[in-house]
């Protein structure tokens, strides 16, 4: 083997180890964020926005009572003159507006919470196969390559390089020679 | 760079992002999908950057080793990572649409 072949094909495999590992670091990196949000989302669903639209409810309907209360009271001091309580039915109406939206919201949390736990199991599902693949193949994939950067390193103390002769082996040349399964490359252990 | 849901003017989503850490967090009442975008992002760039860096490998490593090591452990991640890229869209727009209904606005 060539001493520039032979420095190429380490290159390359250690490039290889390099950019597999990067590439498991940024995707782990990835997943863990998304993981980190969909469980946020859970527990806003299940504590934050029930306590949240719970308060609001009762805050709201209490909200309407007073706006209902002011009407009364309006007319009880005009009385028996009639009195105008056009802008006091406004607030109420108002008032009703934003009860029924307080209602809505939390009826659609009371939706959205087991929806979503359902969702999450899915989305999980989907991150499994590349979860694996961090997880387990590339960590093989690395050893795979440790094995063949030994065996290249075998070969170059078994044969010195010499100027000129041996042609040009590579990496996957030198595994090919210690392969007992016949496919090629190193096996990963 | 701008990225779809990504507002740089924020500058603690900025530093979130330089840390590589979830951006997802309550504001006001109500929740963000900003960082499943940027998850999303960040997964899709892993592998076309892994994809870059091999096809540069492929030059100077070109033999039977080679393409069975990609054959085997490169090109089976893409689609790994499409399907976890698919998964990722949907839950941005799920958690959207959770948003919309659950916050107070």
């Amino acid at each position: 083997m060539s001493e520039s072949a032979r420095i190429h094909s380490f290159r390359a495999l250690t490039d290889a180890k390099a950019a597999l590992i990067k590439f498991a670091d940024e995707a782990s990196a990835a997943l863990a964020s998304m993981d980190a949000d969909v469980q946020r989302v859970s527990g806003w669903l299940a504590s934050d926005r029930p306590a949240f639209w719970k308060a609001e409810v009762r805050r709201r309907e209490d909200a309407v009572n007073k706006a209902r209360g002011e009407i009364e009271r309006k007319r009880l001091v005009r009385a028996p003159e009639p009195a105008s309580v056009v802008e006091e039915r406004k607030a109420w109406e108002r008032a009703k507006e934003r009860l029924a939206q307080a209602q809505h919201r939390a009826e659609a949390v009371r939706r959205w919470a087991p929806r979503w736990e359902r969702e999450a199991m899915m989305y999980k599902g989907s991150c499994q196969a590349l979860s694996e693949t961090i997880h387990r193949d590339i960590p093989l994939a690395l050893a795979r390559l440790e094995k063949m950067l030994a065996a290249l390193e075998a070969y170059s103390r078994l044969a010195p390089p010499t100027d000129g002769g041996g042609g040009v082996e590579t990496a996957g040349g030198v595994g090919r020679e210690g392969d007992a399964d016949g496919k090629g490359g190193v096996s990963p252990p | 760079m701008e990225r779809a849901g990504f507002r740089p003017h924020d500058p603690s989503r900025v530093r979130a992002v330089c840390l590589g850490v979830s951006i997802f967090r309550l504001h006001d009442d109500s929740i963000e999908p900003v960082s499943a975008n940027v998850s999303k992002a960040n997964l899709h760039d892993a592998y076309k950057q892994l994809r870059q860096r091999f096809s540069v490998i492929k030059q100077t490593w070109e033999d039977e080793a080679a393409r069975r090591f990609e054959r085997e452990v490169i090109d089976p991640i893409e689609s790994k990572v499409l399907t976890a890229i698919k998964g990722m869209e949907h839950v941005a727009e799920l958690m959207a649409q959770v948003r919309r209904d659950c916050s107070d606005d």
